[in-house]
């Protein structure tokens, strides 16, 4: 049996059609994921994110988890969000995460179906079980586009223009108690808020309400298209097979003055990287898909990663790892779909400019 | 279940397509109403080139959805006579008037015998509701 968050029925009602994704039954797309999409791009939609993994980790083990990530959370502010990839001791990724700090505690929010492997790595280097597993515990909408901050502020206790990106506050909301971040998975400003499991359907409810016709529901369709154009990675695409951030070009997630497990392999990785991933702007609407290859000429060079069609492009797009040689800025190359090389120009991401 | 069209004046494949008796030995060949709404947003479609020789079961056309690529495959043997070049442009015909505008190729029959191994209207309703169940 897939698991299935308390927003499930909701989603039934509301006409979607669900997918099965790590392990979850998530709606994909309740009407069209071009139109819901848009609705982000242009307005606001709301996801259902309860799926991604929540794991509470008290900050008195700040010194070991720190130990665990690219990125220092020692001493983090309370309220603070930082981005993170927690490495094996080769350098490659294990998951990227969010880690929220709040008084007494870190939030940490790895990708959907990872709670029991990351919890049980950070249990096994703190010699200790104190990584709880909050999942299911608590869920998570995420409120995304133009218009998120309009809405959601006619609903929360709170003035959300204080909150900066990446930042956090506990607040009410629609009388509940619930943390909300500006953050999200989109490129479009927004908010993620996480409340307890109970309370979701009448929180969703209450921002539908509130958003009427100026917000809709996205499913995992447009949640991954958005992504895409974005160039944000997805673990199970991006860093499948065993990759470094130095491969994925995620550099800037690692702060080299702090020691984390991992690093050593990566510092003497740094010279003999053979692949980078870098985005690719077909000629075509046909839109790539993971595993197809990437040409120079005649030659492959690479593999998309993740591919798929840009509603604002209009164009086919994919994450590829190509050759670091041929990783240059608007390099032709070509993509083969179904035995035809279609043209496409190599880009750094992202595919689309925000702010 | 969800509404789904079927004409009365086609056959259909097992894969969802519906194949439009003509004359003797053409047929008009398309994806059916279920199939459109099962693949969501399509945005790109291949055709087969005009003169090709096509048999009957064999992937000669593919549609993008933004979720999927799935293959067309031709009802019947014979030829590929004519094809639509309006969806390639604007895939939204299909989507919204997958029995009409949103056809997709004309095939000359090799063999109008094939014709006799499609699915009635009726059969094929049953096969949605079977596959819906």
């Amino acid at each position: 049996m897939p698991r299935r968050t308390p927003l499930y029925e909701r989603h039934k009602e509301l006409g979607a059609r669900f997918t099965e994704f790590a392990g979850w039954e998530m709606p994909v797309q309740y009407t069209s994921i071009i139109e819901e999409h848009l609705a982000v791009r242009n307005s606001a939609g709301i996801f259902d994110v309860s799926h991604m993994a929540r794991i509470i980790v008290p900050e008195e083990y700040e010194d070991v988890l720190s130990r665990l990530l690219t990125n220092d959370v020692r001493g983090m502010k309370n309220y603070k969000l930082k981005y993170n990839l927690m490495l094996k001791e080769d350098g490659t990724i294990i998951d990227d995460m969010i880690v929220y700090k709040l008084p007494g505690k870190f939030i940490v929010v790895p990708n959907a179906g990872n709670d029991i492997i990351i919890a049980s790595w950070i249990n096994k280097h703190t010699g200790e079980d104190i990584a709880e597993i909050v999942t299911e515990k608590y869920a998570m909408i995420a409120v995304q586009g133009p218009k998120a901050e309009d809405i959601l502020q006619r609903v929360v206790d709170y003035d959300l223009s204080t909150i900066k990106f990446f930042r956090a506050a506990e607040c009410k909301l629609a009388g509940v108690d619930v943390i909300v971040s500006r953050s999200g998975y989109t490129g479009e400003d927004g908010f993620e808020i996480i409340m307890p499991s109970e309370k979701a359907v009448h929180i969703w409810d209450t921002i539908m309400e509130a958003g009427g016709d100026a917000i809709r529901p996205c499913g995992l369709g447009a949640r991954d298209s958005l992504r895409l154009e974005m160039g944000f990675a997805l673990a199970s695409n991006e860093f499948a097979g065993g990759r470094t951030p130095l491969e994925a070009r995620l550099e800037f997630v690692i702060d080299w003055d702090h020691e984390f497990i991992g690093r050593d392999a990566l510092m003497e990785k740094k010279e003999s990287i053979r692949e980078l991933l870098m985005g690719i702007v077909l000629e075509s609407r046909a839109p790539p898909r993971h595993g197809f290859e990437v040409y120079k000429g005649e030659r492959l060079i690479g593999r998309v990663s993740s591919g798929g069609y840009s509603p604002v492009l209009q164009r086919g797009i994919a994450l590829a790892y190509i050759e670091k040689e041929e990783a240059i800025e608007g390099n032709d190359v070509s993509v083969k779909i179904r035995n035809k090389l279609v043209p496409g120009k190599v880009i750094v991401p992202p595919f689309i400019k925000k702010r | 279940m969800a509404e789904y069209e079927i004409r009365d004046d086609r056959l259909y494949t097992k894969t969802h397509e519906w194949a439009l008796k003509e004359s003797e030995n053409r047929v008009r060949v398309g994806i059916t109403d279920y199939a459109v709404k099962k693949l969501g947003d399509i945005i790109y479609v291949e055709l087969p080139e005009v003169g090709t020789e096509v048999t009957a079961g064999s992937d000669v056309a593919t549609i993008d959805s933004v979720k999927a690529s799935e293959s067309i495959y031709a009802p019947v043997s014979g030829k590929i006579i004519e094809t639509n070049e309006d969806v390639v442009n604007d895939t939204t015909k299909i989507m919204e008037s997958p029995y009409d505008d949103g056809w997709l190729f004309v095939i000359e029959l090799s063999n109008p015998e094939e014709l006799n191994s499609l699915l009635s209207p009726e059969d094929y309703r049953k096969l949605i509701e079977e596959e819906e169940a």
